[in-house]
């Protein structure tokens, strides 16, 4: 884990590899599957010690070796060598368990730059198709911007939905509802 | 040793000193048998005259001592006398003038001590006559003194009292009224509680798809018509 600011600046000096907008959407699936990987977790291991990015943080382990371990996955992923010389740039300055966050703070610059806005909708029930481009679109209008939407099923909702778009939340379900009046009845 | 007796036997040893030798010189009987008998006896009687009632200042023995008439001389006695004098100062009167001086303080002290002694008891017994003629006035005055405290500290534990309990009067009502509002509130809420679970079970029942439907139009009306992150956020964004 390391600080947003810091974050910000890798994924920043990322972005400057990277001038076109199809080289920033492969860093981005490169840098997406890297840490889709990390967060991989062997359920034989309880304790998470083999998980990769605590291997590749571990100091006791030689930088050589874990140098190596990383080669050997960012060939598995395919990823660009650019990619792989500022990963290996992160772990030399060992700043590899924050990748999670360079990986966040790189994403949400290459929508910015996109014009794109990722969000997420929960409903109590899934949601056809018509439904989802229906929110998708209002998603749009609203924003300005392209919408990258994810949908999630939580039936503790009861009905509704609930948005979140950045940092704005837009929640019209029966759960906050309920929530609101329960509030309001016990003053 | 009394003073008395002790100046008593002085006197005795003083005529027994002095006047013993004295009265054996003088009681020394003349020699009768000179008077009566022929040469002899005058030559006795010579002899005898020269003793008969007078004073023999020497005796007829070794340094005046007592020769054949068995006669002393006086002044071998008084040499006697003034040696034995001398001895017994030295041995008997110095100590018992020594210890008649010291009789005599400790007597002197012993009389001093009970006049004081008894001035001061003198001065007590007046300390206690005058405090026992003002006694009766002091047990008046100190019972008189005690009613009235009496009398203030009974008031003032009556005003105490009061307050205390007036105090834990009003503390009591607080407590309650406290309680009763806690107990109120629990009780409300748990009629809220329990009315929004009801509420909760019979919307999951009856909730359906047109249900849903309606709330997403509702939602979409609203978010098309809001602007998100452009100028500013309204309708259900929350």
């Amino acid at each position: 884990m390391i600080s947003g600011s810091l974050a910000k600046r890798y994924a920043r000096a990322l972005i400057q590899l990277a001038p076109s907008p199809t080289q920033r959407d492969k860093y981005l699936q490169n840098l997406g599957d890297f840490y889709a990987a990390c967060k991989t977790h062997d359920a034989n291991d309880p304790s998470g010690e083999r998980d990769l990015i605590k291997v590749l943080a571990a100091g006791h382990h030689t930088l050589a070796n874990r140098r190596a371990i990383l080669h050997a996955v960012l060939g598995r992923i395919g990823a660009d060598p650019n990619v792989k010389k500022f990963l290996e740039l992160v772990l030399e300055r060992g700043r590899i368990s924050g990748i999670a966050q360079i990986y966040l703070h790189y994403r949400d610059l290459v929508d910015e730059l996109a014009g794109r806005i990722r969000a997420t909708v929960k409903t109590a029930t899934a949601v056809d198709p018509t439904t989802t481009g229906r929110i998708k679109k209002a998603l749009e209008t609203a924003t300005g911007k392209q919408v990258l939407l994810e949908t999630e099923v939580d039936t503790e909702l009861i009905g509704g939905l609930v948005a979140h778009v950045g940092s704005y939340t837009l929640d019209r379900s029966v759960r906050t509802s309920l929530d609101k009046l329960r509030g309001n009845l016990r003053g | 040793m009394s003073a008395i007796r002790k100046r008593t036997l002085g006197v005795a040893a003083f005529v027994l000193v002095w006047l013993a030798p004295l009265g054996a010189a003088l009681a020394s009987p003349p020699h009768p048998e000179g008077a009566e008998a022929g040469p002899e006896a005058a030559h006795g009687a010579a002899h005898g005259a020269e003793h008969a009632g007078g004073i023999k200042w020497l005796g007829d023995g070794f340094l005046g001592g007592p020769g054949e008439d068995g006669r002393t001389g006086f002044i071998i006695i008084l040499i006697n006398f003034v040696v034995l004098m001398l001895v017994l100062n030295k041995l008997l009167f110095r100590s018992l003038r020594r210890s008649n001086a010291e009789a005599s303080d400790v007597i002197r002290l012993e009389l001093e001590r009970a006049t004081k002694a008894r001035a001061e008891a003198e001065a007590l017994v007046l300390e206690y006559e005058t405090k026992l003629a003002a006694l009766e006035s002091e047990i008046v005055e100190i019972r008189e003194h005690a009613k009235l405290s009496a009398e203030a500290e009974h008031a003032r534990i009556l005003v105490e009292a009061g307050e205390q309990a007036e105090k834990i009067k009003l503390a009591a009502t607080r407590a309650a009224e406290r309680e009763a509002a806690r107990f109120r509130v629990e009780l409300e809420r748990e009629i809220v509680d329990q009315a929004m679970s009801r509420a909760e079970a019979a919307i999951r029942a009856s909730f359906g798809g047109p249900d849903q439907r309606r709330l997403v139009d509702a939602w979409v009306e609203e978010v098309t018509a809001a602007r998100i992150g452009q100028t500013s956020a309204s309708g259900g964004a929350n």
